[in-house]
């Protein structure tokens, strides 16, 4: 028995290498929406259809149709960007979206609000300064992720290169972002070759990250495909290839779980590409295109074993994975604050809540990015924590860069330590597959967990806490030492027992908990962790110690025990 | 806004269904869509019809008025047919939201105001200070000493208001569904609130009847053949009777093209029956749109830029015999008639008599409508 392969592949096959009808689309003045189909494949180009939901029902009343606004999230390898391209990035912010930037938990930017007659303005806008947006979203590979570790400055610097190199390596070669968006000229049919996609692309999406230990703030332990960099005396040897990593679940259904990425072994950097290619087409062609649910690479694994898998890659890739070297990670947060690199430059790891950028009544960051930009000289880096960090500045420019990052609220300085290492995807009202609120909700959650850390006096206790909205996990929740995950409104799961190094998975501790309910919660266990912890001991070590979370071994087989 | 009196009388009270503000809270207009109940063997409508409806003024607005003349609302007064008190008198009887210029002349004379005076003298101002100005804004300005009869004597009737009908009895037997923009704003101290607009959109309960008569207007027809094209242009309101036409041809089975110009202030606040057009379209009606929406980008577009950037289109429809029609405001109708005209020129090469005769040709084959207001 063979189930139908799913809607989407049809849509994706039907499209043309991407195109589909977005172009009568994005010419329909009646709606502010795209055809539905159109809408699975804007992902490809990098925009998504969300609506405002707190406003829905009112405007059905209104004969209205849904506010519809578009989120478009760049490409943007690693997360570093030119002042000049972040001037350009601000100004398109302001001019032809809500006004705000986000930064994400995949170290790029994303708009939101984008009416669908500013797609084409917006992306003309980031193009004019060589950034895109294809394979922002969709079944392809996104952002590559990066450790934006300035300090290591050439190792960086080579590591970061093979980061833009994958990126570039597993980019869709279809022609149809240029027509669409750029005025390209457009190719006649059959004309247009995808070597590695083909017509159908990947059966869902696919993560790609590159480590520097000792930090894992990429959490490569997360991503379909993981590069973790072995340097010896600052110079890269080659990468542990980690595969089939990734966090979305989908509540109710014991079928889903979130993974961790396996070890495929050592590699040397001239084979990075053959094996980023190897592992991505054997995913393409063993995936699974009925159910999208089961498509990402961690099920496909689960599905045919490890070693089958990694003799398949070997296979494409003409090469033999090496065993896998040592590597020993310490932390999966930011490092706030100067830090001094090799190279002599100083770099300023900033503060931005929930990676969002906007302007308020006497709180400005983006205003405060805007005139740092205008002064800066070296780079800036997206973190995977939603941060930002401006990079390369001489001695002699620190002091003016600070003043301003501190007038206009950006250092981390006043923040506790528990609100530094969190992270809170967008969700309400815009992510439509929001179930409760999280961005919008997670600075008072916080303001709540500070107290009862004050009454516990755990006031300076490093902890890594997540929010998210729903549990597909974009702010990677499942490797939080404490996360909650949005069940309904006002309702979250309480998941515990994250390492806060990203090499363990929490567990579900209680289910669709409510404000009050959750914080009783966390009141006991901060009491017990404070009263029973060894020195130096993480609350989320101290979880499993303890018996009050077991912990995650294979999620294939024990995490819904 | 109401529309010049059609004298033809009735008066049946109608009931109001449904009072639904159909522009988002931060839109400019406030539109509400009225639905009134009606007894179809009594009342019929077609489409294009207006309806006629007779309000009763703003308490407040009588109260404020006897206040600034220091009159006693129980006052009788005689308005013909019997008396009634000024109070009464006030609110059914007399206008009190639409200022005549007349009126102005007769109270310059009465508080002997020689600036008012001199005004008058002058048609154009009179005209212009008349149109921007309800009753009470003239008396506070210029206080003058009436007894009640006085004040009787100076104001006109109270006229019914017409509203293009926004649906068609084919859809909805025993409804009448109006677009009423409800005028209300800040001038001269105080707030003011348009008469009818203000009587259907803040203060006629559920309960309370509303008299009302169809206004028949020939001049605004869909045509015989339901195979024929139409072109329906209108900016604001004007779109209401589009809605009747779409719904009668659609309860009909009609085969004709429809190709719908709308122009408002903004595409998320007032984009009037937004859902309505896409139904429409979606069900195989709707053939075309072309939208502008005034206040959304930095350059201010409206109908008429739309349709000359689609002349081609446009003529190509008129040689399919398409008929036109225009609602709106006199201004936006007019600005559409000379684009037409521009459109004649550029696109089919006619100069500028040979492009009026072809409009007037339009017009005499009953193929141009136009259904305008102030």
């Amino acid at each position: 028995m063979s189930a139908p392969l799913h809607e989407n592949e049809r849509i994706k096959l039907a499209s043309h290498y991407l195109r589909g009808t977005l172009a009568q689309s994005l010419a329909d003045e009646l709606t502010g929406a795209l055809n539905p189909d159109d809408a699975q494949i804007s992902k490809f180009h990098g925009f998504y259809q969300q609506d405002h939901r707190d406003l829905r029902q009112e405007r059905r009343e209104r004969y209205l149709e849904p506010y519809f606004g578009f989120m478009l999230r760049a490409r943007l390898p690693g997360g570093v960007c030119t002042p000049a391209q972040w001037l350009a990035i601000d100004g398109i912010g302001r001019e032809l979206t809500s006004g705000s930037l986000r930064l994400t938990t995949r170290q790029s930017f994303q708009y939101h609000g984008i009416l669908k007659r500013h797609i084409k303005p917006v992306i003309q806008g980031i193009n004019r300064v060589m950034i895109d947006s294809l394979g922002g979203c969709g079944d392809v590979n996104r952002n590559v992720l990066c450790n934006p570790n300035p300090v290591e400055s050439a190792l960086h610097r080579e590591v970061h290169e093979w980061a833009k190199r994958i990126s570039e390596c597993l980019l869709p070669r279809t022609r149809a972002y240029h027509e669409l968006w750029l005025d390209g000229e457009q190719v006649g049919g059959g004309e247009d070759v995808e070597p590695l996609y083909g017509e159908s692309y990947l059966p869902r999406k696919f993560k790609t990250a590159v480590a520097v230990p000792p930090h894992n703030d990429v959490d490569v332990y997360a991503n379909d495909l993981g590069f973790v960099a072995i340097a010896e005396e600052g110079r890269l040897e080659g990468f542990n290839v980690l595969a089939g990593g990734g966090m979305g679940a989908t509540h109710g259904d014991k079928s889903t779980f979130p993974r961790l990425a396996d070890p495929l072994g050592f590699i040397e950097p001239h084979q990075t590409l053959a094996v980023a290619e190897a592992v991505v087409s054997t995913q393409r062609d063993l995936g699974d295109r009925r159910d999208r649910v089961h498509a990402r690479l961690k099920y496909t694994i689960e599905r045919i074993g490890l070693d089958a898998f990694r003799a398949e890659v070997e296979r494409r890739a003409g090469l033999r994975f090496a065993p896998s070297r040592p590597v020993r990670f310490t932390d999966q947060g930011d490092r706030y604050g100067w830090v001094k690199g090799r190279d002599d430059h100083w770099h300023l790891t900033l503060y931005i809540e929930s990676g969002r950028l906007i302007d308020g009544p006497g709180h400005g960051p983006m205003t405060g990015l805007r005139e740092i930009a205008r002064i800066h000289q070296g780079d800036f880096r997206i973190t995977p924590n939603q941060n930002l960090i401006v990079a390369g500045v001489p001695e002699a420019r620190k002091a003016g860069i600070e003043r301003l990052a501190r007038a206009h609220g950006l250092l981390a300085e006043e923040r506790s330590a528990l609100r530094r290492n969190g992270l809170a995807c967008v969700a309400l009202p815009t992510c439509p597959l929001a179930m409760a609120e999280a961005e919008r909700y997670f600075p008072d959650f916080m303001d709540q967990v500070e107290r009862l850390a004050h009454r516990h006096g755990l006031a300076d206790q490093e902890m890594v806490i997540r929010m998210t909205g729903c549990p597909n996990g974009c702010a990677r929740p499942y490797l939080a030492e404490l996360a909650l995950v949005g069940k309904g409104p006002g309702h979250y799961n309480l998941m515990l027992g994250g390492d806060g190094i990203g090499k363990r998975l929490n567990r579900l501790y209680r289910e669709n908990l409510d404000e009050t309910a959750i914080l009783a919660e966390i009141d006991s266990l901060f009491g017990r962790f404070a009263a029973n912890r060894q020195p130096g001991e993480r609350f989320g070590d101290y979880l499993i110690r303890d018996g009050l979370v077991r912990a995650v071994v294979n999620p294939a087989e024990d995490y819904h025990d | 806004m109401g529309k010049p009196l059609d004298l033809k009388h009735s008066c049946y009270p109608a009931t109001l269904l449904e009072n639904r503000r159909i522009t988002t809270p931060d839109a400019i207009a406030d539109v509400r869509h009225l639905a009134l109940s009606i007894d179809p063997k009594v009342l019929s409508y077609r489409p294009g019809d207006a309806l006629g409806v007779w309000f009763h003024n703003d308490p407040a607005l009588v109260e404020a008025l006897l206040a600034e003349l220091s009159l006693d609302g129980a006052a009788p007064v005689s308005l013909g047919d019997g008396e009634l008190s000024l109070r009464q008198a006030l609110s059914e009887r007399l206008e009190l939201t639409q200022l005549h210029p007349t009126g102005v002349r007769a109270w310059a004379d009465l508080a002997r105001a020689d600036d008012l005076s001199e005004l008058a003298a002058d048609a154009a101002r009179l005209r212009a200070y008349a149109g921007e100005r309800q009753f009470i804004d003239l008396v506070a300005a210029h206080p003058a000493r009436i007894d009640a009869g006085t004040l009787v004597g100076l104001l006109r009737p109270l006229q019914p208001r017409l509203y293009s009908i926004a649906s068609s009895q084919a859809e909805f037997e025993d409804e009448v569904h109006l677009t009423v923009s409800v005028v209300s704003y800040q001038a001269h101290g105080r707030d003011h609130l348009g008469g009818a607009s203000g009587f259907l959109g803040a203060r006629v309960g559920d309960r309370d009847p509303v008299r009302v008569y169809v206004a028949e207007n020939e001049g605004f027809r869909l045509p015989e053949d339901g195979a024929t094209p139409v072109i329906l242009i209108g900016a604001g309101t004007g779109v209401a009777p589009y809605r009747a036409f779409l719904q009668a041809r659609a309860a009909n089975g009609d085969a004709g093209r429809h190709w719908l110009v709308f122009g408002n202030r903004h595409f998320h606040r007032d984009f009037l029956y937004q859902l309505d057009w896409q139904a429409q379209r979606k069900a195989g009606r709707l053939h075309r749109v072309s939208l502008a929406f005034s206040r959304d980008d930095a350059e201010k577009r409206y109908v008429q830029h739309r349709l000359r950037e689609e002349g081609r289109e446009l003529l190509r429809w008129l040689e399919d015999g398409a008929h036109l029609y225009v609602c709106g405001a006199t201004a936006m109708g007019q600005a559409v008639h000379r684009a037409l005209l521009e459109i004649l020129a550029g696109e089919a090469g006619l100069d500028p008599d040979a492009a009026e005769d072809y409009l007037d040709n339009l017009r005499r084959a009953a193929r141009y409508h136009r259904d305008l207001y102030a």
